[in-house]
């Protein structure tokens, strides 16, 4: 489990969520993506000092601003749950079977299965 | 190097702010984004307050990688045998330094001024609150300098 791994799993969760400036926000996370840039709804958003706060229905943060996030518990058990029932691709290791080239080294000339793809041709 | 090792290991953080947390850490990746499960706060007081220091539960924590300063494994047993309540010590500061309000910024300080203070580094004395008088050969003339940094 990656930390943006937890990041997804809450998705339609409560959280807090400190920026660099030292303001709050609390509010449910909508939606996120790899660089943390976060959508948080019904937001109270708390001045660095904690003696403002600010109701806002939509927030957008752009992820570089983020100290840190303080998640519910349970969203652990929701990840360990989640990566039970998908696992990656990576875990299955079938790449390959289920028609994704892979990148990997042996395709081309030489290889195994280049050897095998021109004798096909030519049969 | 990576953090792995200490995947579900009992962890000290300190953070860029200089705030420190412990707890377990769950999960981190290559941008030192950081997961501890049952974070706890240590609010260290200086001497001279005379509140207790604090241990502040915080639960799941994630913490972006680049607010993470040092992140060390901890020895539970010597750390379950501190009282954190009784133990002061000084605030840590944050990594950045800010400027001191109408301090001398020395990005803006004129060149000669800054050369001098590179020299005085060089020489092992502290750049910061320190006096020293500094005589320099200008066109043949011997001038004293008194600087302040």
């Amino acid at each position: 489990m990656l930390p943006l791994g937890l990041l997804n799993a809450a998705q339609g969760h409560p959280m807090l969520v400190e920026l660099k400036n030292g303001e709050t926000l609390n509010g449910h996370l909508i939606s996120c993506d790899t660089w943390m840039n976060l959508t948080l709804k019904e937001v109270v958003q708390t001045s660095p000092d904690g003696d403002k706060f600010f109701r806002l229905p939509e927030v957008y943060v752009r992820g570089n601003n983020i100290k840190y996030l303080r998640v519910p518990d349970e969203i652990i058990d929701l990840v360990k749950d989640q990566q039970q029932n998908q696992p990656s691709s990576r875990a299955r290791g079938g790449g390959a079977l289920r028609g994704d080239h892979g990148g990997r080294g042996d395709r081309g000339r030489g290889g195994v299965r280049g050897a095998r793809g021109r004798g096909r041709g030519r049969g | 190097m990576s953090l792995q090792p200490y995947v579900d290991q009992k962890v000290l953080v300190v953070t860029a702010d200089g705030r420190t947390l412990t707890g377990t850490l769950l999960s981190c990746d290559q941008l030192t984004n950081l997961v501890l499960q049952n974070t706890i706060e240590r609010v260290i007081r200086p001497h001279e307050d005379p509140e207790d220091s604090e241990e502040v539960p915080h639960g799941l924590y994630l913490i972006r990688g680049e607010n993470v300063a040092i992140c060390g494994l901890l020895d539970e047993q010597m750390d379950g045998e501190i009282d954190w309540a009784k133990v002061k010590g000084s605030v840590i500061g944050g990594v950045k330094h800010a400027q001191k309000p109408g301090g001398a910024n020395m990005f803006q300080e004129p060149v000669r001024r800054k050369k001098l203070r590179d020299d005085l580094w060089v020489k092992g004395h502290s750049p910061r609150n320190t006096r020293a008088a500094v005589s320099l050969n200008k066109n043949g003339q011997t001038v004293q300098y008194v600087l302040q940094f």
